[in-house]
């Protein structure tokens, strides 16, 4: 009797496993980015999502880039159409074989008539639905979105793998900002913090077609408002502290054009409310190494080092005075500076939330740099000075 | 006559209790309501529940052996007293019922999805059930291993989260309604701090009563180290965000992501909830028959196990037609609803024993 019912627990365990919701992994189509775009005239939420073929993806060295074995290719796009985001998405469903599973996708990329119409209505189902991720980055495309989906990238197999790559490579520059899904949301969900996303276009023709980050959109509460460039993207970043690593290009009379390469980079926000005047001050301090000097006189002779502090300082003033300069022609407060207002002045606060978008543009900014250029690489001495 | 002999040490009330406060509030952490002062309204139940045992203590130490239907039967004599304890029993079998349709409306919700409730429900009481006609030793000693992993994996998954922690997310500090932050400490007090009640049935069963007020306490300090730490998580991790998800614990899980290996750990936490919902479950469903049976004075309370566990499953189903409705009912119904049971009964109780100078020879049981 006792081991009867010891079999009967173990067969349930085994047969009963995962109950009506077993997916058998055979029986899945993984989606790895979604494309979403809205029809203005008709009302319609157009989707558009990349679907891997997983046998097509482990034969890496068959040649071909996007292509696998007997040619196949290892990604396929499905285009759907619905009134809402989750009709679209069993519609695509319904034009293969297979269920399409949501919880390996990479990408969320907007399309024009979404960042129009306003992207929290199309976000919803990816934060109601048990499968999508929070770790999804969100994209909004330049241009055609069918090209982003359909490139052909020559490392990976799909565009979706391409596109997390460059979120993942965005420190090196820190002229991008990835978000993923949980920080946009928290953004949208923000009065006075404007969110930003990064943008993606398809650039050249035919076989010489790539995929680039071209700046970065900037959404007032669900709207798109207007697009940074890269440059004015890394002055945001110094502002809130984001930069990780980064290269610039001093161009003096002396040294030539020199490389400096951020190697670690921190702010400090402080804001001030005086009366009516609402005064920030940011503290930025940057570390630097010294990767490339093409001139002839030497810059890491000491002084003259210092001296060159003071200049990469003002240099990197300048980025952070264009974003300032953007983001208050947008009336976007791309900086979280409402944040910074509300945590200190919790009772002002709430007379400035409401008109926050007329306070912003009149926020006067003090802004102290301080970078500090520590090493000088491997050489005593540039090499034009020979 | 004594319809459990089994005796658990002061070890293992102490666990046990801990694992009841962990029940479902390890998912639905207590003092969401409050946003990101919820840590105040943590320590303020946690306060709020230190005063309620302390009167169940001095209620069950003035009748020490007993516990509170034999004592309600000798405070108010046998018929107002079992109506009393009727009363009483149907709010542990609708709390046992309510942990029930947490349970499966998490595991619908966030893992399976086209699965009936009944089936999930069925699985669970079945368990509940075997664990209960085991008597309240074993259920006892689950508890010792069960807190100790869950205590463990709660750690765990703190650090994990910690880099993902924004530390200005808790600023500005005060800045809540006060009727907010109390309200949500009365939430917070309510449940699951004041469902300790419970154990009014279960004291007796304590080999050694002296320890009892030290233990408890202890497992209410540790219940509430805790809930801090899940609120600090998921304050830190989600900031405003916690406001928009039904399980943000869950959710600030699902967040982790250690060099793209150590990700999708959210699923710890969901076995977290489902131990220690079977933990309190069992412990209400034992409660509830033990309580039936002396009321009707049965020789044993083990042939009402099975109906009452599956009643309670089945009541599990039909306590809210949505999930919605049971969240509504958690936020502004369930403060309200049990302070009969859980103050006002008890302390009326200890009141009229006074009053009464009961028990009348002293303490005979001891």
């Amino acid at each position: 009797m006792r081991k009867g019912w010891m079999v009967l627990a173990v067969l349930v365990c085994l047969l009963a496993g995962g109950c009506w919701d077993r997916q058998e992994l055979d029986e899945l189509a993984l989606a790895f980015a979604a494309g979403l775009d809205y029809d203005m005239e008709q009302k319609q939420v157009k989707l558009i999502t990349q679907v891997i073929r997983p046998g097509q993806m482990k034969s890496a060295e068959s040649g071909g880039g996007s292509t696998g074995q007997g040619g196949q290719k290892a990604s396929f796009i499905l285009e759907s159409q619905g009134k809402t985001v989750f009709e679209a998405v069993r519609k695509a469903s319904f034009q293969i074989s297979r269920r399409v599973n949501w919880t390996h996708n990479m990408v969320i990329i907007f399309g024009k008539g979404a960042v129009k119409a306003g992207v929290d209505k199309f976000l919803d189902f990816f934060v109601r639905d048990p499968e999508p991720r929070p770790h999804q980055h969100i994209l909004v495309a330049d241009g055609r979105m069918e090209e982003i989906f359909k490139f052909r990238p020559n490392l990976e197999k799909a565009s979706a793998q391409t596109l997390e790559g460059m979120m993942k490579n965005a420190v090196m520059t820190s002229e991008i900002y990835p978000v993923t899904l949980q920080e946009f949301v928290n953004d949208l969900m923000s009065y006075s913090k404007a969110a930003t996303a990064p943008v993606v276009a398809v650039i050249g023709e035919g076989k010489d077609q790539k995929l680039q980050l071209v700046g970065t959109a900037v959404f007032k509460r669900e709207k798109c408002v207007g697009k940074i460039d890269p440059k004015e993207t890394r002055g945001m970043l110094w502002v809130i502290g984001k930069v990780k690593s980064g290269i610039f290009s001093v161009p003096s009379k002396d040294y030539g054009e020199v490389g400096i390469e951020i190697i670690q980079a921190s702010s400090k926000i402080q804001p001030k409310l005086d009366g009516k005047e609402l005064t920030v001050r940011v503290d930025v301090k940057a570390i630097c190494n010294i990767g490339e000097q093409q001139g002839g006189e030497d810059v890491s002779k000491p002084e003259k080092l210092f001296r060159f502090q003071k200049k990469l300082e003002s240099e990197i003033k300048k980025e952070i005075e264009k974003a300032i300069k953007r983001s208050r022609e947008m009336k976007a407060d791309i900086f979280g500076i409402g944040e910074a207002f509300h945590r200190k002045y919790p009772k002002q606060w709430k007379s400035l939330e409401p008109e926050w978008e007329q306070h912003f543009p009149k926020v006067k900014f003090s802004l102290n740099v301080k970078a500090k250029l520590e090493l000088i690489g491997e050489s005593l001495r540039p090499l034009h000075a020979y | 006559m004594k319809l459990e002999k089994g005796k658990i040490d002061g070890r293992q009330l102490m666990t046990l209790m801990a694992g009841f406060l962990f029940g479902s509030a390890v998912l639905i952490y207590p003092g969401q309501w409050a946003g990101n002062e919820s840590w105040i309204a943590i320590w303020g139940g946690f306060v709020e529940g230190c005063i309620l045992l302390l009167v169940y203590i001095a209620l069950m130490s003035r009748f020490p052996g007993k516990n509170f239907v034999e004592i309600v039967k000798e405070v108010y004599g046998r018929f107002l007293g079992n109506l009393v304890a009727l009363f009483f029993l149907a709010y542990l079998f609708h709390l046992g019922s309510l942990v029930g349709t947490n349970y499966h409306d998490f595991i619908k919700l966030t893992m399976l999805v086209q699965t009936p409730s009944s089936v999930i429900l069925l699985f669970n009481s079945l368990v509940i059930v075997y664990a209960v006609r085991k008597g309240i030793e074993v259920i006892a000693r689950c508890s010792e291993g069960m807190v100790v992993l869950l205590c463990v994996f709660y750690v765990i998954i703190f650090l994990m989260s910690c880099s993902q922690i924004e530390w200005t997310n808790f600023l500005p500090f005060f800045s809540a309604p006060l009727a907010k932050v109390l309200w949500a400490t009365q939430m917070t007090g309510s449940f699951p701090y004041g469902e300790v009640v419970a154990f009014l049935m279960i004291f007796p069963a304590v080999n050694n009563l002296k320890e009892i007020q030290k233990r408890s306490l202890k497992a209410l300090l540790l219940a509430t180290l805790i809930f801090s730490i899940g609120s600090v998580q998921t304050i830190g991790v989600l900031g405003d965000t916690a406001r928009l998800y039904v399980y943000p614990g869950f959710q600030s899980g699902r967040l982790i992501n250690i060099a793209n290996v150590f990700t999708r750990l959210e699923i710890v936490i969901g076995v977290n909830f489902l131990l220690m919902g079977f933990l309190k479950m069992s412990v209400l469903l034992y409660t509830t028959v033990l309580g039936i049976a002396q009321v009707f004075n049965l020789k044993s309370y083990k042939p009402l196990v099975l109906p009452v566990g599956f009643l309670m499953g089945l009541a599990a189903l039909i306590n809210f037609s949505t999930v919605s409705e049971n969240i509504e009912f958690n936020n502004l119904v369930y403060p309200i609803y049990v302070l009969p049971f859980q103050l006002i009964i008890p302390l009326i109780t200890l009141v009229v024993a006074l009053v009464r100078k009961l028990p009348r020879n002293g303490g005979d049981s001891i």
